[in-house]
C-alpha cells in the first residue's frame, strides 16, 4: 500500500513541479471554479495549511447522489455544479469547470437523413467515430454507413466555429460546406450529454438565466445556448441527462424540437466520466441517430484545423 | 520516479501539492491570466552592462510548501474528509489522479501535427503516454522544462537551475552560433544559445533528441526540433514565451505563455529532489490495473 502511495506522490511531484514552472501548454477559456459558500473549518485544516486561493473540497469529491427534492433545494449554480460533477465535469481540489472540454465517442447504429429527391432514407451504420470539442465549438462525424442498396459509404462532417466542410481523411482534402450547415452539424455536439452540461455551466457562468425544475419527479436544468435555442436537460435518478432538448431553429429539419435519449451510462476509461452506451437523437418526432456506444474518451487528441487545400 | 520521504510526510506532501494545486494543474500551470500579467511590481533591476537582471529564484519552492501544512494534518482528516479510515485514503488519491489524468489532456492550446500524425499522437498519449512518458522515467526535455527557479546571470550567459530534479542549463548570450558537436548529436536539453532582442532574452534550442516529448500527452517531435524561448522580466514578474517549430507541426507551436514571480524570501533554497526510476510502471491506468503490483 505504501508503495501506491508513493506511486501517486510521483504525480503529486509532477503536479508540484509542473506548479512551480514547467510548462505543458493550454489557455483555458475559463479556468476557474467559483468557490462554495466557505471553506470548511474543521480543527484540522484550521491549524497549519496555508489558506488555498479556493477551499479544497475533497470531501466534496464524495459524491453523494441527490434526490430531485434536494438538488431543487440548491440555488441553479448549485444545483448545475452538482450534476456537473456527477458526470465528470467538475474536477480537482479547485473544482474546475474547465477540464473536460473534448470527447470522442464511437458507435454503431443507424441513421435517417432525407436524399436529394427529399425522401427519408435509413442507413446502417458501420462505425461511426465523433469527436466534439466544446469550446471551439467542433465537431466532426466520421462515418461509415450503407443504404438499402448496400453500397457502404464513408463521409467525414466537420463543422468548427462558423465553418463547415467534408474531409476525405480527417484533416486531409476538405470541401467546403455551406454556412447553413454548422449549426445543424454542432447541434449534435449540444445535444451530447457532456457538452449539454458543459453548456449549462457557461451560462451559469456568464450570469445567464439557469432553470432547475421538478419535472413529474425528474430534475431538468433548462439554459438557453449561445445562439438563443432554448435548451433543456432531463436528468434520470442519477443524476444523469437522460434527455436532451433543443427547440431547435434547424436548416435542415425547420423549426423543431430536437432531442437526445441517452441511457445505460457507463464509464468507459475509469475517470469517472459516465458516458451513455445508447443514445438516440431525433428531429421531431423522426429518428436521425440510433446508436449503440463501444466507447468514449475524454479530452483526446482531436482537432478542428480548416484542411490546408481550403485555406490556400 | 521517487521521493524518499516518510508515510507522515507522503501524506503531508499530497495534502500541501493538491491545495498548490493551480486550476489547470498537468495543463495550464503558470498560464496566467490578462489580469495578473498587468500586475508586475516593482523597478526591473539591471545589470551592470544594462540588461534586465534575472537573477534570483522564481516562484514558490518545494521546501516553503512543506512549511506551509501542518505536520499533523493527515489525508483522511485533513480537509479532504473522510473518516481517517485507508479506504477514505485510497479514494482519495485515486481520484486525485483521475482528475490529474483529465485535466492533463484539457488542452485548447495544442500543438497541431500534420493530419498524417493525428494517430500516431493518439497512440501514443492513450496507449502509452502513462506508461512511457519520458518524464516518468526522469527524463527531460526542452520546452516542458519550463521555467526555472533560480537564474544565476553573467555578462555573457544565464544559468537556468530547476528545483525538479535538480536539473540546470547553461545558455551562453553573446550571440555565439550552436555548438556544432552539441547540435549534431542529439540529446534531451539540445544546444541552447541565446542572444538579447532589446530587453528580451532569446533562447534558441536545436539538437533535441527525438525520445523526448513537447508535453505529457504524447507530443513526440523529430530530431529537428527548434525550440525558442523569449524572456523578459518587468519589476518582479518572469515571462516567458515558447515556440515550437517541428516537421510534423502543420504551424509552429505557440505555447501558452508563462510567467512567475520574484521569490522574495532571502533564505530561499532548493530541496534535494532525487530522481530514481522505481515506479512509473505503478502509475494508476484505470482500464488496466494489476493489482499484483501493489504492495511490491
Amino acid at each position: 500500500m505504501l508503495h501506491r502511495a508513493v506511486v501517486f506522490t510521483t504525480l503529486a511531484t509532477l503536479m508540484l513541479a509542473v506548479s512551480s514552472g514547467a510548462q505543458q501548454s493550454s489557455p483555458s477559456p475559463a479556468p476557474k471554479k467559483a468557490a462554495p459558500a466557505a471553506p470548511k473549518q474543521t480543527p484540522s485544516n484550521v491549524s497549519g495549511i496555508a489558506p488555498a486561493t479556493e477551499p479544497s473540497t475533497f470531501a466534496d469529491r464524495k459524491l453523494e447522489i441527490p434526490t430531485t427534492a434536494a438538488l431543487l433545494k440548491k440555488t441553479p449554480k448549485d444545483a448545475v455544479d452538482t450534476v456537473a460533477e456527477i458526470n465528470g465535469l467538475v474536477r480537482g481540489g479547485q473544482r474546475t469547470t474547465s477540464s473536460y472540454n473534448v470527447l470522442e465517442f464511437t458507435a454503431t447504429g443507424t441513421m435517417a437523413e432525407p436524399g436529394a429527391d427529399g425522401k427519408w432514407q435509413e442507413y446502417k451504420i458501420s462505425k461511426l467515430v465523433a469527436g466534439m470539442d466544446f469550446v471551439l465549438p467542433a465537431l466532426r462525424f466520421d462515418v461509415a454507413f450503407a443504404g438499402p442498396d448496400g453500397h457502404a459509404k464513408h463521409q467525414i462532417r466537420v463543422a468548427s466555429g462558423k465553418q463547415a466542410w467534408d474531409e476525405e481523411k480527417p484533416g486531409i482534402n476538405g470541401t467546403a460546406m455551406p454556412d447553413t450547415t454548422v449549426e445543424d452539424r454542432l447541434r449534435l455536439v449540444w445535444l451530447t450529454p457532456p457538452a449539454a452540461l458543459w453548456g449549462a455551466l457557461r451560462a451559469e457562468d456568464a450570469g445567464d438565466k439557469v432553470v432547475v425544475a421538478d419535472e413529474g419527479g425528474k430534475a431538468t436544468i433548462s439554459y438557453s445556448m449561445k445562439n438563443g435555442e432554448p435548451v433543456k436537460i432531463v436528468l434520470d435518478a442519477g443524476m444523469k441527462p437522460e434527455r436532451i432538448e433543443i427547440q431547435a431553429h434547424s436548416h435542415a429539419f425547420g423549426n423543431t424540437l430536437m432531442e437526445a435519449d441517452c441511457s445505460a451510462y457507463k464509464d468507459f476509461e475509469g475517470y469517472a466520466a459516465p458516458f451513455p452506451t445508447r443514445m438516440t437523437y431525433k428531429a421531431g418526432a423522426r429518428t436521425i441517430l440510433d446508436l449503440n456506444i463501444s466507447n468514449h474518451v475524454v479530452n483526446p487528441y482531436v482537432v478542428f484545423l480548416v484542411p490546408t487545400n481550403m485555406s490556400k | 520516479m521517487t521521493r524518499h520521504i516518510s508515510r507522515s510526510s507522503l501524506v503531508l506532501f499530497l495534502v500541501v501539492a493538491a491545495l498548490c494545486l493551480p486550476a489547470g494543474a498537468f495543463g495550464q500551470d503558470e498560464e496566467v491570466s490578462k489580469a495578473d500579467r498587468a500586475k508586475p511590481t516593482g523597478p526591473t533591476p539591471r545589470t551592470a552592462d544594462g540588461k534586465p537582471d534575472f537573477s534570483g529564484y522564481w516562484g514558490q519552492l518545494s521546501l516553503e510548501e512543506y512549511k506551509l501544512a501542518s505536520p499533523t494534518t493527515s489525508i483522511a482528516d485533513g480537509p479532504e474528509g473522510g473518516d481517517g479510515s485507508g479506504a477514505a485514503f485510497t479514494w482519495w488519491i485515486t481520484h486525485f489522479e483521475m482528475d490529474g489524468q483529465v485535466r492533463g489532456r484539457a488542452q485548447t492550446n495544442r500543438p497541431i501535427y500534420k493530419p498524417e500524425y493525428w494517430d500516431k499522437i493518439r497512440a501514443t498519449d492513450w496507449d502509452y503516454s502513462r506508461k512511457h512518458d519520458p518524464s516518468n522515467r526522469c527524463l527531460p526535455g526542452i520546452p516542458r522544462q519550463g521555467l526555472p527557479q533560480k537564474i544565476v546571470q553573467t555578462h555573457n550567459e544565464v544559468v537556468f537551475l530547476y528545483e525538479r530534479l535538480n536539473r540546470f542549463r547553461i545558455i551562453p548570450t553573446d550571440n555565439r552560433p550552436h555548438n556544432e558537436t552539441r547540435s549534431q548529436i542529439p540529446s534531451w536539453f539540445g544546444d541552447s544559445v541565446g542572444h538579447w532582442e532589446g530587453d528580451t532574452l532569446v533562447i534558441e534550442t536545436i539538437g533535441l533528441i527525438d525520445q523526448s516529448w513537447l508535453g505529457g500527452t504524447g507530443y513526440i517531435h523529430t530530431e529537428d526540433t527548434k525550440v525558442t524561448e523569449r524572456m523578459h522580466r518587468e519589476g518582479n514578474t518572469l515571462f516567458l514565451e515558447t515556440t515550437v517549430e517541428d516537421p510534423m507541426l502543420l504551424q509552429p507551436w505557440q505555447m501558452t505563455p508563462v510567467s512567475v514571480k520574484l521569490n522574495p524570501d532571502p533564505m530561499a533554497a532548493f530541496a534535494e529532489e532525487i530522481c530514481e526510476d522505481r515506479d512509473s510502471q505503478l502509475l494508476l491506468d484505470p482500464k488496466n490495473q494489476d493489482p499484483t503490483h501493489q504492495g511490491r
